[in-house]
């Protein structure tokens, strides 16, 4: 075998794990949100005509913990940031697959205009997926929740 | 008064008895009632010189050549000539002012008062103020007090000041809720704050110190002036031939004798203010101190958990910020 065609299977399988070990998560677009494409930061991002914005970031599990550390992690810079917990204590949440994530909202109180935000966290051996939703207090009101969290059970990651 | 020898109806009921006969020989010997001119004469003068309170008692004297007071003056002659023995006035508590020379060997005017009455001396060497023992003063005191006892003892610290007040030879004055005014024999006023002083805290104290003796004294020659006038309209009024006179003399003469009244009555005020100095006291409880119910150094609120910024570059990026940027 020549070095040139070991270096081009090479390349080749590392292209292939590359992409089948990147993160990777979607769920179902709740009734009147829009998907929106070509999302650096987000695996998935959808809007509402009100604003709503629904999203998933998929990032390492780096450094790696659990559940609880990635929820803790996340609990304490929406914190400090000044988001207000709604629940005393996370709520766990199932994925479409059956996996236990946690799920966390929140207020915010932005001079005087008040925002909801939504966090629900989901951990593998190699990723941690946050599914993030939130808008205007006014816009994402209960039937808005409703609908993610009916869109959270429809969450598939890998 | 009844010391002051009746009125002006009983002289002049007397005036019209024997008047016809009594008369002429008054005439032969008045050296004034020549004629009624010379009366009225001698009238004007006497009015003149019964309104000369300021003039010197003794050129007045000699001038009017008074005689000797009758015994029906029972206040004025020891009154006259030592007007100025004013703890002797201590007396006008008793009828007639009948002073007695003051046994005080200090002479203090606050003894004197209770000397008059037979009581010991004893305030000779104790009176507010050594300065005050002449006996040419005559000085009222006023003290007033404010004290503080424990709460619900405010009644019987005053019910203890009065007791003491009359274990002195004082009364009560006035009483209140909260206050006590009581009077103790002046020579007892040093004593009797002290005394009171014993009773509850002293917060608070003032004495003040009146010379009436000024006062005293023109009062006192006034009186004497009055007098003498008195005397000589009785006179006067023996002698009235006419009834228009008498009317004349008998008006002038209530006028003085009123006078002489008025003149008496303060010099009994005074006397009795003198003898007997004013204390005022005040009393309250004293104020509950506070229960502290909350520890003297309270716990500090814990501080705030310590901000950890973990080394994960998105997690900042969690959040609405980023969510709601669709750009």
């Amino acid at each position: 075998m020549n070095t040139s065609f070991l270096s081009a299977l090479l390349g080749s399988a590392l292209a292939l794990s590359a992409l089948g070990c990147g993160a990777s998560a979607t769920l179902s677009t709740p009734d009147g949100f829009a998907t929106l494409e070509d999302q650096e930061d987000y695996l998935y991002r959808a809007t509402s005509a009100q604003g709503v914005v629904l999203a998933i970031r998929g990032e390492k599990n780096s450094p790696k913990g659990n559940l609880d550390f990635w929820v803790g992690a996340v609990d304490g810079q929406l914190r400090r940031t000044g988001y207000v917990p709604l629940d005393k204590a996370p709520v766990e949440v199932r994925s479409a697959g059956g996996a236990l994530g946690r799920q966390m909202r929140y207020v915010r109180d932005q001079q005087g205009r008040k925002d909801s935000f939504l966090a629900a966290v989901f951990v593998t051996e190699s990723y941690v997926y946050t599914i993030e939703a939130g808008g205007s207090g006014d816009r994402f009101d209960d039937a808005a929740a409703a609908k993610v969290a009916e869109s959270i059970k429809t969450f598939t990651f890998r | 008064m009844a010391s002051e020898e009746g009125g002006v109806s009983s002289l002049a009921a007397r005036s019209f008895e024997p008047l016809d006969t009594s008369r002429e020989n008054l005439m032969r010997t008045a050296p004034c009632s020549d004629r009624p001119l010379a009366l009225l004469a001698c009238f004007l003068f006497l009015l003149l010189s019964a309104c000369g309170a300021a003039m010197p008692i003794e050129s007045r004297e000699a001038a009017m050549a008074p005689p000797s007071y009758g015994g029906d003056e029972s206040m004025s002659a020891p009154m006259a000539s030592q007007p100025m023995q004013a703890p002797a006035m201590a007396a006008p508590m008793q009828p007639g002012f009948a002073a007695q020379p003051a046994p005080s060997p200090a002479g203090a005017p606050m003894a004197a008062p209770a000397s008059a009455k037979g009581a010991p001396t004893e305030g000779a060497t104790e009176g507010p103020s050594a300065a005050s023992t002449s006996p040419a003063r005559m000085i009222i005191y006023t003290a007033a007090l404010q004290m503080q006892t424990a709460k619900g003892e405010v009644p019987k610290a005053i019910d203890a000041i009065i007791d003491r007040a009359e274990a002195l030879g004082g009364f009560l004055v006035n009483r209140t809720d909260t206050t006590v005014e009581v009077r103790i024999p002046s020579g007892k006023f040093r004593a009797g704050l002290a005394s009171f002083e014993e009773v509850a805290e002293a917060l608070h104290r003032s004495v003040s110190a009146t010379d009436v003796s000024e006062e005293f004294h023109d009062l006192e020659v006034r009186l004497d002036n009055l007098r003498a006038t008195r005397k000589r309209l009785q006179e006067f009024l023996a002698k009235s031939a006419t009834i228009p006179e008498m009317l004349t003399v008998e008006k002038e003469l209530a006028r003085v004798v009123g006078e002489i009244d008025q003149i008496q009555g303060r010099l009994r005020f005074l006397a009795q203010r003198a003898a007997f100095s004013t204390v005022r006291v005040e009393i309250s409880e004293k104020p509950e101190v506070a229960k502290q119910i909350a520890s003297p150094t309270p716990t500090p609120p814990p501080p705030p958990p310590r901000a950890v910024s973990l080394p994960i570059d998105w997690l900042p990026n969690v959040g609405l910020y980023h969510l709601l940027d669709l750009d």
